[in-house]
């Protein structure tokens, strides 16, 4: 049992970077649009991160450096800052949504309007950080996350005619009433989300919290084999859910009941509690892990101590920087922004820093000065070159489509 | 001085040709140690050309090994790159450094 | 007799600096080169690091320096908050070990600062998490 659960870093990077709120809007809005077509987008950014993680992982354990570090060593400190200041307000961005979220996720049980849940949510967020054990946050958000298999179970529920729903997933096409460009967006959203910075910087700090070495090599594969396609499959579970639900019905996605509805039609009540939980642990985990990389892209760009491995007090810093984070993103929520909204403009802050970030990871795993004989291999190199052209064009590419559709109206 | 002075400052031989400018510094460890551990570090040659990005990554020089489209660009451009013995250089405190020699009589970046 | 060749940009700048406990101090940002010695060599003085440094690095030497010596002002510890002389480095890897402890380290007077004015006072501060 004990060997099971040393997979939960892997798990709530990908809760966390998988269906945080804006992803759980993104792929149920997806599915009721767009049906199964986008199906396929998924798939291909579960390899992505699956492939660039376990180099991220495998970056810290043989050399105990996070990957945020090799952007500044490797690009020069102006690169550095660039990717810097990106990553800090797309950690920013995404916190105020998840606070948001986690205040959303308890309003929907509390019959609280959520905004007065906003302060209660920031403390709690920093609470975790500041006392709880990196392992069992992983344990408890991670896992408690995984509730929102009820997704899954809903598919299963609503009794697809399966061969037809593989078939509609296996050959997409833009669908009648949606623009192409739409498509393309809500493709480079759903795209952008499975290979979002922040999972691969906080699954490489989260590497050398937990002190990983060159023997665990293993740990790392396991972590990223079954941690990322589990998000991927939550996603595709949230994609089919709003297809066969609520796309017969024409409902739209607006926000995060509606996300919940297809759950509590089919499977009821029990089912929507499982959502609520699963809600609640997704966005919290979320906060974690923008809040903690908040902390770890400053520390680890200007060379602080770092951490939750040492006493607060050695990394003084640090802590000041996630708890100004904190404080800032609770502040921006109680303004009332949609967060929503707010997720959307952090990805175009991602588009800026996808190749900044995996071009290094690229290099340094090829780099017998830090990885020793733990080189890529051919295979991995090959394929990690083409998601490298494919991030760039994703890159290129995400500014003029939010323009064009309008943020995918 | 600090590295800084150098980085990035045009480099022009002795008969005008442009260079390009410094990306790296080449030290070797042999001087005297003094009260540490680690022998000092003697300003040897100075990295000129070959792209700024392509000498940072050390595709060349670190033997980075792939992936193979990616070294085939940057191991290429970062060998364009010439040393120049650091007694060739006249330190200024502005503008391009000059050098006491022709290009012709400059390595290139040699395998470490 | 041939000595190790290291290159300043690919290898020294902008690594991490480690302290002997292990504690991370900052990161490479400078180096300052010694004057010319009676036989025309120079060699590297010091390691620059902190605030500053990075500015000076960058191309604002001016706003670094006044930077300089504001933290100098600031926290009179007396020492530069910036300058490591090179015979305190220990190691060189794919980061930079200090043979210092990073309180040692002029660059850490901020770390100080906020340890002793916020972090430090609040509960739990001087507990590993995992208690």
């Amino acid at each position: 049992m004990k060997k099971v659960l040393q997979v939960t870093l892997g798990i709530l990077t990908a809760i966390g970077g998988f269906v945080d709120i804006g992803d759980l809007v993104a792929n149920a809005e997806a599915g009721a649009r767009f049906r199964m077509n986008l199906a396929w987008v998924v798939l291909v950014g579960v390899i992505g991160i699956v492939v660039y993680a376990e180099m991220a992982g495998r970056v810290a354990a043989v050399s105990q450096r996070p990957v945020f570090e090799l952007v500044r060593e490797r690009l020069g400190p102006q690169a550095g800052l660039v990717n810097l200041v990106a990553s800090f307000f797309i950690n920013f961005l995404t916190l105020t949504a998840e606070i948001a979220g986690v205040a959303i996720a308890i309003s929907l049980v509390a019959s609280v309007h959520y905004g007065l849940l906003l302060p209660l949510c920031g403390v709690l967020v920093w609470l975790v950080i500041w006392r709880m054990p990196f392992e069992w946050m992983e344990r408890v958000f991670g896992l408690a996350g995984l509730a929102l298999a009820v997704f899954v179970v809903t598919v299963w529920k609503v009794g697809p005619d399966w061969g037809s729903l593989f078939d509609a997933a296996a050959s997409p096409h833009v669908p009648a009433g949606e623009s192409p460009f739409s498509y393309a967006y809500f493709g480079i959203a759903l795209f952008g989300a499975a290979m979002t910075p922040y999972e691969v910087f906080f699954f490489s700090s989260g590497a050398v919290e937990e002190r990983w070495t060159r023997r665990d090599l293993a740990l790392n594969r396991a972590n990223v084999y079954v941690g990322f396609p589990l998000g991927g499959l939550l996603s595709l579970a949230l994609m089919a859910s709003a297809h066969l639900v609520l796309a017969p019905r024409g409902v739209s996605v607006d926000d995060l009941a509606q996300v919940a509805l297809p759950v509590a039609v089919v499977v009821g009540k029990l089912g929507l509690a499982a959502v609520l939980v699963g809600i609640f642990a997704a966005t919290f985990g979320a906060a974690l892990e923008t809040g903690l990389s908040a902390g770890y892209s400053v520390s680890q760009y200007l060379g602080w101590q770092w951490g939750k491995y040492v006493r607060p007090r050695e990394a003084s810093r640090f802590h000041l920087v996630v708890v100004l984070a904190i404080l800032g993103a609770t502040l921006f929520a109680l303004s009332g922004v949609d967060p929503v909204k707010v997720t959307e403009y952090s990805i175009v802050l991602s588009a800026a820093a996808l190749p900044l970030t995996y071009f290094p990871i690229l290099v340094i795993a090829n780099d017998p000065d830090y990885m020793g004989d733990r080189t890529n291999g051919r295979l991995l190199n090959a394929i990690g070159f083409v998601y490298l052209v494919v991030l760039v064009v994703v890159s290129a590419a995400t500014i003029p489509l939010m323009i064009i559709t309008r943020g995918g109206s | 001085m600090r590295i800084s002075d150098l980085l990035d400052r045009p480099v022009v031989d002795v008969a005008g040709v442009d260079l390009g400018k410094v990306h790296d510094v080449r030290l070797v460890q042999d001087g005297p140690p003094r009260g540490s551990a680690l022998a000092a570090l003697r300003m040897e040659a100075l990295v000129v050309g070959g792209g700024a990005l392509s000498v940072r990554l050390g595709y060349h020089r670190h033997r980075v090994r792939g992936p193979a489209p990616l070294r085939a660009l940057f191991a290429a451009l970062e060998r364009r790159a010439v040393v120049v013995p650091w007694h060739q250089v006249v330190v200024t405190d502005d503008g391009p450094l000059h050098l006491r020699c022709g290009r012709a009589e400059l390595p290139g970046l040699e395998e470490v | 007799m041939a000595g190790r060749v290291l290159y300043a940009g690919l290898q020294l700048l902008d690594r991490q600096l480690v302290d002997r406990t292990g504690r991370l101090c900052g990161k490479v940002d400078d180096l300052e080169l010694s004057e010319p010695g009676a036989d025309g060599n120079r060699h590297i003085a010091a390691l620059l690091s902190g605030p500053g440094a990075l500015l000076g690095r960058t191309g604002h030497r001016r706003l670094g320096d006044w930077l300089r010596r504001f933290v100098a002002g600031a926290f009179p510890d007396g020492e530069d908050p910036v300058r490591i002389p090179f015979t305190r480095v220990a190691e060189i890897g794919n980061h930079v070990t200090l043979d210092m402890d990073s309180e040692d380290a002029a660059s850490f007077a901020s770390e100080r600062w906020v340890r002793d004015h916020v972090i430090g006072h609040v509960p739990g501060s001087r507990v590993l998490a995992d208690q």
